[in-house]
């Protein structure tokens, strides 16, 4: 039992006072969870391209001051009025979507589309009341995605927390509370490709290599990386990908490339840039008669997806997905056990480490376009 | 196997009330068949003079009612207990007198006077149980000659029924049970005159028949020609050439216009190919087979389809997909694959072939992979129209929008492929179904197929699938789009709830039209689906669309609102035209 339970914390955050400038570690009291939250002390994050964008927050009504960060390992230090699957001391991941468990959503096998907790990148506040539990000498600071994990101590939602093995080391883990799962169960739940089937993925970010690591565990024979960076390909050979395709290389269109290269079309493609034409390319680029098409990237507000209708007709199937399609209660905990028994490699995709104080750093890698993922130490 | 095994049947007879007087067309209830007998569907008959004698009844004792007939033709309804040489599906000419194969009379190659089958004009009962298999309101009515084939379905012993080539003209050789068998073997088998001979013929009544088989030759019959685009059909003479490697030839019983023949005949904005017979929805026989060809043999029912299975392509292994690369729809092809020749001509001259069915002709030559082989028994009449779109909607939904028990479905489009989707969203137990047209008129019948709820986009401001939306608490299970109207397949897909939904597009939209949708509402875990020919595989997966029929999961009648013969063709266009009922029969023989 803690013994700062039901009591203000004060510890250090990672604070954004305004758009895209560099964070400020400052002092910020942490208020106790409330019911149905729970407090956790974090002890591992990364930084996601979610953050940037938000952080950037260009033509968005920006939120600020705001405490980022979403992808993170942590334990609960206590818990609210109400909670009764958590208890101080639990190894979890912080989810920036949740799972209440009890609407249709949650009911169905195949959403992952909580009713209650589902994404929500306006709000910054809890929902039991409205308010913020970060104060900076009485003056509330945002919170991000419900989660804000560039603290030392945040209260999240329990609906949002996954309780997963102790042993499982955090600072690996960490990854897996966003950007890794996103990939891996776009792949394994949803595009679904069969052992020796074909696979192109579009984009060669974490989420796509992500993707690329689902079809290689999956078994698929080939799987053809399509991205507009070279210098991608080499990392992505790690991750399975077989064949590099750059559509500036081709004066034809990619998706009659990739048509050429495999005799018709690959049996399943995943897309993982959030560019709309890239979305319309990873359809028309998988095979009649079977193939399925995954859209995963979060396009612009105002793009709009195209395409001739022959090509539904022709018996291609389209589906999108979110966070891989996992619950984030019910199916993270297993995904940390596919690392546990080495089915699963989680390490490749971190590149770099930097302790909390040059958090800054970690942002300048990403925005640079370097390395996949910084783990961002808590503790000196 | 037949829907009416083991029950009474219930069928016109032309009944004999009173010797000398015209027949009565009354109803009948026949039972089924007990040991050794068959029940027989009668297709044709004629008179011989001993139906006459009898129904004249001068100087004998007169037996009334009475169901008179002997010469006939006809297939096997149902078979009694004891029963093996014969099937439903079976052909047979009912013969007056019987062969048993058990007495001393069968067993002498020169005698057929059977002991126990040889004719007998007194007796108007079955042997089994002395009773009649025939009744009016419970009174019973005879038997004549164990035949009494003037009735649409009658009783038979089956020492009494000759099975023959299911090939074989039954409206011809019907005359052969009786006056010309009686002539011909009376100089074949009794007089035998030798080559050169002198004969001499008492009595010139009915003339012996030479039976031909048309295999290998080429068949003069009639079709449905369309020889400019949008002009009525004309019915010709057309010479059909017989099947070459892979090919099957059918005589074509019955077929149904389905609206993609009408696309094709207006022909605006493609390159017009004629003159050409169109037809693709039909039911028929194979009158003879190509080399090469093992799975069909003359006598099979078939279902020709207007897209193949070849068996052995990528697609055609694959689980999913029924797009096979040999024989898939090909609307621009007028001859046949093995040597780009029609089979079609007139004078000569070539007629061209419409997706390699054509099936407005009483013949037509097709793809061995295009031909499903279907349950004998099952009536060509109504089957006819699974072999393009009732199936096309029935598998969207059960195949491919698969919607669970309880679920809500979205219908686009009441014409009969959405509401063929809507009834197999009936037959999945889907708990709303709701349906989406632009014409109120079609609301009535739809509650037939299953719909539940009406909307038509014209009576709201907002887009169609806000109103869906608001009525489903989020949206739909699964929705299925069957206009080919670009808009209706975008709010098919916008209709569907969020995190499970699937919009299923089946309606064939213009060259140029555009799908477009926002990309969150795939992100939102949308699934879009396209599906041809609700995905069913023509050769593997018709036959038990069939059977779903057969065994009353499947209601077709409901489809069927207009018949016509074949030399009303043209009326069928016109129902469709303007938009009248779903689907017209054509029968191709009267």
């Amino acid at each position: 039992m803690s013994g700062t339970a039901g009591q203000v914390i004060c510890c250090k955050a990672a604070v954004a006072w305004e758009a895209g400038k560099p964070l400020v570690i400052e002092e910020v009291e942490v208020a106790p969870p409330q019911a149905m939250e729970v407090r956790l002390k974090i002890l591992y994050t990364s930084l996601c391209h979610t953050d940037v964008y938000f952080w950037e927050a260009k033509g968005q009504t920006p939120l600020f001051p705001r405490i980022f960060g979403h992808e993170a390992g942590g334990i609960v230090e206590s818990v609210g009025e109400g909670v009764t699957d958590l208890k101080p001391g639990d190894h979890v991941l912080p989810i920036f979507t949740g799972e209440c468990k009890d609407c249709a959503h949650c009911k169905s096998e195949e959403s992952n589309l909580c009713d209650l907790l589902r994404i929500n990148t306006d709000r910054g506040v809890m929902i039991h009341d409205g308010k913020s539990r970060f104060t900076i000498k009485g003056k509330p600071v945002y919170h991000f995605l419900g989660t804000s994990t560039f603290s030392e101590y945040t209260v999240v939602h329990v609906g949002c927390v996954a309780k997963i093995n102790p042993l499982a080391p955090l600072d690996k883990v960490c990854v897996l509370s966003c950007g890794i799962s996103t990939g891996l169960g776009a792949t394994l739940n949803v595009a679904k490709p069969t052992k020796g089937s074909t696979v192109a993925v579009f984009g060669l970010g974490a989420v796509g290599l992500a993707a690329a690591e689902g079809a290689r565990i999956a078994g698929a024979s080939r799987i053809i990386g399509v991205d507009l960076n070279p210098k991608r390909y080499e990392d992505a050979k790690k991750f399975g990908v077989t064949d590099f395709v750059n559509p500036k290389d081709h004066e034809k269109s990619v998706q009659e490339v990739i048509v050429e290269m495999t005799g018709g079309g690959v049996d399943r493609s995943l897309e993982c840039t959030g560019n709309v034409n890239a979305m319309i390319s990873a359809f028309e680029c998988v095979h009649d008669g079977w193939g399925v098409a995954v859209i995963v990237g979060v396009p612009n507000k105002d793009d709009v997806f195209k395409t001739h209708p022959i090509n539904l007709l022709n018996e291609r199937t389209l589906k999108g997905t979110f966070f891989g399609n996992y619950k984030p209660r019910s199916d993270i905990p297993a995904v940390v056990e596919k690392y546990m028994n080495k089915e699963l490699e989680v390490e490749k995709f971190i590149t770099h480490s930097v302790p909390f104080s040059e958090i800054n750093k970690a942002f300048e890698y990403m925005l640079n376009g370097e390395g996949l993922r910084c783990i961002i130490h808590m503790e000196p | 196997m037949s829907g009416t095994a083991g029950q009474v049947i219930r069928c016109k007879a032309a009944v004999a009330w009173e010797a000398g007087k015209p027949l009565v067309i009354e109803e009948v209830e026949v039972a089924p068949p007990q040991a050794m007998e068959v029940r027989l569907k009668i297709l044709f008959t004629s008179l011989c003079h001993t139906d006459v004698y009898f129904w004249e009844a001068k100087g004998q004792t007169p037996l009334f009612p009475r169901i008179f007939g002997h010469e006939a033709g006809g297939i096997v309804e149902s078979v009694g207990e004891g029963v093996t040489d014969l099937q439903p599906g079976d052909h047979v000419l009912p013969v007056f007198t019987g062969e048993c194969k058990d007495c001393r009379h069968c067993k002498s190659e020169e005698s057929n006077m059977c002991d126990l089958l040889r004719i007998n004009t007194d007796r108007g009962v079955m042997l089994n149980d002395n009773k009649s298999r025939f009744s009016i309101n419970g009174k019973p009515i005879y038997h004549f000659v164990g035949t009494s084939t003037f009735s649409e379905y009658t009783v038979v012993h089956v020492g009494c029924v000759a099975k023959i080539n299911p090939a074989a003209p039954l409206d011809k050789v019907c005359v052969l049970s009786c006056g010309i068998s009686t002539g011909l073997g009376a100089t074949l088998n009794v007089a035998r005159p030798w080559k050169g001979s002198s004969v001499a013929i008492f009595g010139l009544g009915a003339v012996g028949l030479a039976m031909s088989s048309t295999a290998g030759q080429v068949i003069r019959c009639k079709a449905a020609v369309a020889w400019e685009a949008g002009k009525p059909l004309v019915i010709e003479e057309v010479e059909v050439a017989p099947p070459q490697v892979m090919e099957v030839r059918l005589k074509i019983l019955f077929t149904s216009l389905c609206h993609t023949d009408v696309y094709f005949w207006e022909a605006k904005g493609q390159t017009p190919l004629f003159p050409r017979i169109f037809g693709h929805e039909a039911g028929g026989i194979v009158e003879s087979v190509g080399e090469g060809v093992t799975d069909l043999q003359p006598g099979d029912h078939v279902l020709p389809v207007f897209t193949g299975e070849c068996k052995e392509c990528r697609h055609c292994k694959s689980e999913e997909s029924n797009m096979c690369d040999l024989l898939r729809i090909n609307t621009d092809r007028g001859v046949m694959l093995s040597d780009n020749k029609s089979r079609f001509s007139i004078n000569g001259k070539p007629i061209y072939h419409f997706v390699g069915t054509s099936t407005f002709s009483e013949y037509t030559v097709v793809h061995v992979g295009c031909v499903a082989k279907i349950n004998p028994a099952a009536p060509l009449d109504k089957v006819c129209v699974l072999s393009c779109g009732i199936s096309t909607g029935l598998g969207a939904t059960l195949n491919v929008a698969k919607p669970w028990k309880g679920s809500s479905v979205a219908i686009f489009g009441l014409g009969a492929v959405g509401l063929a989707a809507a009834e197999g969203a009936r037959i999945a137990g889907a708990s709303r179904i709701i349906g989406i047209d632009l014409n109120p008129k079609r609301f009535n019948d739809a509650k037939k197929f299953g719909v539940t709820e009406f909307v038509n986009p014209k009576d709201h401001d907002k887009p169609v699938q806000e109103v869906i939306a608001e009525m489903t608490d989020g949206g739909v299970d699964r929705s299925v789009e069957c206009t080919g109207n670009v808009n209706a397949m975008i709010s098919a897909f916008e209709c569907v709830h969020d995190g499970w939904g699937v919009a299923v597009l089946v309606g064939v939209p213009n060259k140029d039209d555009s799908f477009k949708t926002h990309p969150v509402n795939l992100l939102n875990e949308r699934t879009l689906k396209g599906t041809f020919f609700g995905n069913y595989k023509p050769r593997s997966d018709l036959p038990s669309v069939v059977e779903k029929y057969m065994n009353k999961e499947l209601e077709l009648e409901k489809f069927i609102t207009h018949e016509v013969p074949f030399a009303e063709i043209n009326k069928a266009f016109e129902y469709m035209l303007s938009g009248d009922g779903l689907r017209c029969i054509i029968r191709m023989n009267a």
